[in-house]
């Protein structure tokens, strides 16, 4: 069983990769899109995002980025009711929307404004 | 975003729980996506641009489901009951495939259209055996097609639908609360693998970590046996396999059903009687009726245990019809019924039943069969009443036209089962000089009974509907064809009726 599969056979079906970080100096976030996968920087939790817009997307009063600092970042008491494995956080315009795929302490804002859960609405076991 | 992410979070949260019983082998959330794991790499080396499986239900058919996803590659379950010249074209569109199953089969038919062929077990076992080079791994990020069906063709040739990872995300988070289930309990899987019903039980059964219990080859007493030994709380039936349980019931075949608290059914027409019988002999579940289609992932309207209750106790025969609906939309779709010229009609007017949501995928590998707004004609005739339950009137396509009147060949085989001696009706276009399109009818007469005569039948439909509903031409049969997931095969009817 070969380690080293060579990547061509599935290059086709990859978005090109952005490597923005690296012509960029700043702290530009890598673009952020459906189905990326964000970690707090303050907690355990990570997520999926299912829907975004330009803000920054926080947990625990920390930024979220896709890999998770050297250093934790403090958990602020503002911010700090702890997600919930499975649940979808929402903004009150609809514009965002987050799967918590690992719980933690912290709880998730976009730029500083809390997000809330969003029920699914389960079906009488229908299939 | 990919549909692996379900059995992911399922085995993040509970690695060790039972997902999968089948044949008697227990499988775990951390064993099965292991073995997805194992399965990607198998199908990034064979380059296959398919994983297809022609087979029963099994545990293959869980691994290739989420291998497929996480390598990016469409999974297509085929049909093993079709004919070898059917399957052999349905391959070579498909091809180069990784196809599990029936090695012999595949290699007759389809041995140099360059598949890669693996028996179940042998599949099974090397996704086991195959570890993940390292948590580097890139997956695929879900952002193209999961899954594709090819539609039963009952009018055509097969159509590949398609279904994308948001299609079936957009289902399954929407209607299902993650690790909703108890641990105690389990479902009973018997509808084949290639059917959208199977596919999405799957799906909302991982997500919810309730225990799935396969029964690949369907039979009254398999089931019901299943039922007693694996304690199962939710079922999935097609409406001859209630009705083939229901009948062995009645002659004696006993099983402790009591852990049994919900039976859903669907794909295709529950004739009332089997309802009301089964509502007897399983007092303890709530019945649920659910419509899909397999470009809507599945499930957009039903009638829930409480719909099923209420009409059953109810005098008003307004309420007691909604046994024959299909209950409302789902709060994450939206249905219209529209006419001829796309406008959308009234209550209690009969049209074509059009759907949108995140789900409705509504596309074929060809091209999308959506609106500009989104909205899928399901070429499904129906019409909702004041209250907003979904009734079906049969395939637009079924619909009779006689001298530019439209008729549902519904409302006339309902009128015909009111009728003590017949046990079955179907009702569809004859070709008439005078009015182009005209009804003819064939009837099973009930066991025990002697077959009404023409007249009779005919005084009948007149009695309650109007008299060009009235039937020109009456056929007795021994019985109705239908195709093994219970959709009566109106073709062949026509063609006996054409006689």
């Amino acid at each position: 069983m070969p380690k080293d599969t060579p990547c061509d056979c599935m290059g086709m079906r990859k978005p090109p990769m952005l490597d923005i970080q690296h012509q960029t100096p700043a702290k530009k976030e890598p673009e952020m899109k459906p189905g990326t996968r964000l970690k707090s920087a303050a907690c355990d939790t990570e997520v999926m995002v299912i829907r975004c817009a330009d803000g920054q997307i926080e947990c625990g009063g920390a930024p979220m980025a896709e890999a998770k600092p050297a250093e934790p970042a403090p958990l602020a008491a503002d911010f700090s009711a702890g997600t919930l494995m499975g649940k979808r956080y929402v903004d009150a315009d609809g514009k965002y929307e987050l799967l918590c795929v690992k719980p933690g302490k912290g709880s998730l804002s976009v730029d500083g404004v809390a997000l809330v859960v969003k029920d699914a609405k389960p079906l009488p076991a229908s299939d | 975003m990919n549909i692996a992410l379900l059995l992911e979070m399922a085995a993040e949260a509970a690695s060790d729980r039972i997902c999968l019983v089948c044949d008697g082998k227990r499988w775990t959330y951390g064993d099965l996506l292991d073995a997805a794991r194992g399965a990607f790499e198998l199908i990034q080396e064979s380059e296959a641009e398919y994983v297809a499986l022609l087979d029963e239900s099994s545990e293959a058919a869980v691994i290739a489901v989420f291998g497929a996803a996480l390598a990016g590659v469409p999974y297509c379950p085929l049909n093993y009951r079709l004919p070898d010249a059917d399957l052999a074209a349905l391959l070579g569109r498909i091809a180069p495939a990784l196809v599990i199953g029936d090695e012999e089969r595949v290699t007759r038919l389809a041995g140099d259209q360059g598949h890669t062929i693996y028996s179940r077990e042998e599949f099974t076992l090397k996704a086991q055996e195959t570890v993940p080079a390292d948590d580097a791994r890139e997956y695929d990020p879900g952002e193209g097609i999961a899954i594709q069906l090819f539609t039963s063709g009952t009018t055509a040739a097969p159509k590949a639908a398609i279904l994308r990872h948001s299609n079936l995300l957009g289902y399954i988070l929407g209607t299902v609360e993650f690790a909703s289930a108890d641990e105690a309990d389990a479902a009973l899987m018997v509808v084949p693998p290639y059917h959208i019903a199977g596919i999405s039980a799957l799906l909302s059964s991982i997500y919810a970590q309730r225990k799935i219990v396969m029964l690949p080859n369907f039979s009254p007493e398999g089931w019901l046996g299943l039922v007693e030994a694996e304690a199962i709380t939710n079922a999935f039936v097609v409406p001859t396999m209630l009705a083939r349980i229901v009948d062995a019931m009645e002659k004696g075949l006993n099983a402790d059903v009591a852990t049994l608290r919900a039976i859903a059914y669907g794909g295709g027409k529950m004739p009332l009687e089997v309802i009301h019988k089964a509502l007897e002999r399983f007092p303890g579940a709530g019945f649920t009726n659910a419509y899909g289609l397999t470009e809507t992932s599945s499930t957009v309207a039903l009638l829930g245990p409480d719909d099923h209750r209420e009409a059953l106790a109810s005098d008003d025969p307004k309420v007691r019809a909604r046994l024959t609906s299909l209950g409302k939309p789902i709060p994450t779709v939206e249905i219209e019924i529209r006419g001829e010229n796309g406008e959308v009609l009234p209550a209690g007017e009969a049209g074509e039943i059009y759907v949108r949501g995140e789900q409705v995928s509504g596309e074929y590998k060809e091209k999308s069969a959506l609106d500009a707004e989104g909205w899928f004609p399901t070429r499904d005739a129906g019409y909702m009443d004041e209250d907003g339950y979904l009734f079906l009137s049969g395939r637009a396509d079924d619909v009779i036209v006689r001298g530019g009147e439209n008729m549902s060949p519904g409302e006339i085989e309902d009128v015909l089962l009111t009728h003590p001696a017949i046990a079955d009706a179907c009702a569809c276009a004859i070709p008439s000089v005078e009015w182009g399109e005209a009804v003819g009818v064939a009837v099973v007469t009930r066991d025990g009974h002697e077959p009404p005569c023409e007249a009779e039948l005919k005084d009948l439909v007149r009695s309650r509907l109007r008299s060009s509903r009235v039937p020109e031409k009456v056929a007795f049969v021994a019985e109705l064809p239908y195709n093994e997931m219970g959709k009566l095969l109106r073709r062949k009817v026509k063609e006996v009726l054409a006689d």
